[in-house]
């Protein structure tokens, strides 16, 4: 499995990015969803972590077209809400369903990583 | 005056900037996390036999306490603007209220790949006023021209002494869209005695 992270702060995703490469899971990292974009043209893969806010484009967004040119993408979002419920509530309407709250626990994102590789098998 | 429409139109103030800075605050925490865990994995490693560099070592570190300034700066400005409530009434230098909400709204400009621009006057411009209220009104002007700019567009902010006060333009590259000021902004020009003006490209906010 190959995993894109997403995400402005690249103090963070490229560190993420590095510690789940040392745990045996290939990761690339980019800084903005235009930059996803123009990466996913040239590598496959098959599950996204993406940022919900990011500027000029979020992570809600940038799943919306990934969605339509890779219908078999996997998708996990990082936000930085409070609680999970107010971010339920915020993003109910666009079928968000698999997402952390940060900061992250490796572990918690690596059960989730591994769940939606499972999927991908069956 | 509609006192409600005020206190709704400062609560809103309040709650969005608390929000967005807990959210940058969240990105601050996880990035000294995800340091703080590479650490603890190069560190295992190092225990299992693998070599470390002390040069990566000190990067690491000196991320995370990079991280630590970063959301010392960011409490730092959410502390300024909580505690301007202690005080309803009282004298201010009215260029250092305007960088305060300025480096408050930062964030949003961002999030709208808009950038802010602020030249500060000489002198201090000091006027008594009602400062949350001052610091709503300047909150809504900046939040309007953000809201309306296209992406890439940008917000000059200069503060000048008057005669009878201080004087805040905000100049925009572009006509923001939308319509200003809204029945909220005129609410809070009166409770300030302030006079609010808007014309294509220009948002002029006097407080006298």
């Amino acid at each position: 499995m190959r995993i894109l992270l997403v995400d402005d702060e690249q103090e963070l995703v490229s560190t993420l990015a590095e510690r789940l490469s040392m745990r045996g899971i290939e990761a690339d990292w980019v800084g903005s969803a235009d930059e996803a974009l123009k990466q996913v043209e040239t590598q496959q893969y098959d599950l996204a972590v993406l940022d919900v806010k990011m500027p000029k484009m979020g992570g809600i967004r940038l799943k919306q077209i990934l969605d339509d040119k890779y219908p078999d993408m996997k998708f996990i979002f990082l936000t930085g809400h409070g609680s999970e419920s107010d971010f339920q509530q915020g993003t109910s309407e666009f079928g968000v369903t698999d997402y952390l709250v940060k900061p992250v626990k490796i572990e918690v994102l690596i059960e989730k990583i591994k769940a939606a590789a499972d999927k991908c098998k069956v | 005056m509609d006192r409600d429409r005020v206190a709704e139109a400062g609560f809103g103030c309040f709650g969005r900037i608390a929000a967005s800075v807990s959210h940058e605050l969240k990105n601050v925490l996880a990035i000294i996390n995800e340091n703080a865990g590479l650490l603890e994995d190069i560190i295992f490693m190092s225990e299992k036999g693998m070599p470390f560099d002390p040069v990566r070592l000190k990067l690491l570190a000196e991320t995370i306490s990079g991280q630590v300034y970063r959301g010392s700066d960011i409490l730092r400005n959410l502390n300024r603007f909580a505690h301007t409530t202690d005080e309803p009434v009282k004298m201010i230098d009215v260029a250092e209220t305007v960088s305060l909400m300025t480096a408050l709204c930062d964030r949003f400009a961002v999030m709208r790949n808009v950038s802010l621009n602020m030249t500060s006057p000489e002198q201090a411009v000091v006027v008594s006023t009602h400062v949350f209220i001052a610091e709503t009104l300047i909150y809504r002007c900046l939040k309007f021209a953000i809201d309306g700019l296209s992406k890439g567009h940008r917000i000059e902010i200069r503060t000048e002494k008057t005669d009878q006060g201080a004087r805040i333009h905000f100049l925009t590259s572009e006509q923001p869209g939308g319509i200003f000021p809204a029945a909220e902004e005129k609410e809070l020009s009166e409770m300030l005695n302030a006079k609010l003006s808007f014309s294509g490209k220009e948002i002029i906010l006097e407080i006298v």
